[in-house]
């Protein structure tokens, strides 16, 4: 049972990094284009906006596995 | 006591027509009661419509028209706009409604996502076949221009990519939700894991920004759900050339 615990920690922790790295790199982009053409602010916000929510929900899978593993 | 246990949903009128269970949760109120709020919220906007409208018009307005300018692109066809509003103000409402202490919106329990996902992929076949015929519609999933041996690869992915889609639909919504809702019952949780009245003021003020969160959430999701089905209910329904 407690092997359970230990695999529901690190399948969260693990998709905690990935999406970390992920949402940075998306985020850094995106500041990017704002920088080269502020003019295009809003459009840039909304379309990350959507993009960062497929991503968060790639950890929350994880969370769902982990959850699964720890109340079985 | 497990914390869960407030997410989960409880029998308020147990009910048993040939031998399936479909009594009546707390989430089933919860949902009638969304289904209330957006009658209430289209009957008073569109009541008295006028050329100059009122703030409350204005509202219901600029709801749809927002949601309209999204999806037209994709389905291209005006005959859309009912389905679509109404599935956004459905997953809407009820993920509002959560923001109530004490209430468990259907969108934590994964029945409620998994039935909307199931359906939005019979919709995405149905569709797909009455508008383009069920010969050609099976053909898109094999492409033309290219060899033999990649499409024993392409076509079986192609198949899996359109089973698949009800799973992250479903999943999506449902652990947005969930996610939002134990993290706010841990934060309150902390009070009695530590038994002590100092950790209340961190807790609360931790809650009322997880719950503003949660509102941005609300909508977020609402509309990806209404995207996503929108993109694959328009995808089978203008069939690119391959």
């Amino acid at each position: 049972m407690g092997e359970a615990y230990i695999g529901a920690g690190i399948a969260i922790g693990l998709a905690a990094l990935g999406t970390g790295l992920g949402v940075g790199i998306l985020a850094a982009k995106a500041m990017d284009g704002i920088a080269r053409q502020p003019e295009a602010q809003n459009s840039i916000r909304t379309s990350m906006i959507i993009a960062i929510t497929f991503i968060e929900a790639i950890a929350l899978y994880a969370l769902v596995i982990g959850l699964i593993l720890a109340t079985k | 006591m497990n914390i869960f246990s407030h997410l989960s949903d409880r029998i308020i009128v147990p009910l048993k027509i040939a031998g399936i269970d479909i009594s009546i949760t707390n989430e089933i109120i919860v949902m009638w009661v969304a289904i209330f709020f957006i009658i209430l919220f289209f009957y008073f906007g569109s009541k008295k419509t006028s050329i100059i409208p009122n703030r409350f018009q204005n509202l219901v307005e600029m709801y749809v028209l927002t949601l309209w300018e999204n999806i037209e692109p994709i389905v291209q066809s005006r005959a859309w706009l009912p389905f679509f509003c109404g599935l956004f103000s459905l997953i809407l409402f009820c993920n509002l409604l959560g923001g109530i202490p004490g209430i468990v919106p259907p969108t934590v329990n994964i029945n409620f996502t998994a039935t909307l996902a199931l359906c939005i992929f019979l919709i995405t076949q149905i569709v797909g076949i009455k508008q383009n015929g069920i010969k050609k519609y099976f053909l898109s999933f094999v492409p033309l221009d290219v060899p033999f041996w990649i499409l024993i690869f392409i076509v079986p992915m192609e198949i899996l990519s359109q089973l698949i889609r009800p799973f992250s639909l479903s999943i999506r919504l449902f652990a947005n939700i969930f996610a939002g809702h134990a993290v706010t019952l841990t934060i309150i949780g902390l009070i009695f894991v530590f038994k002590s009245y100092w950790v209340l003021p961190g807790s609360l003020i931790g809650h009322v920004f997880i719950s503003a969160f949660e509102v941005f959430v609300a909508f977020i999701q609402a509309f990806i759900f209404t995207f996503l089905s929108a993109f694959y209910i328009g995808s089978s329904l203008n069939l690119e050339e391959h």
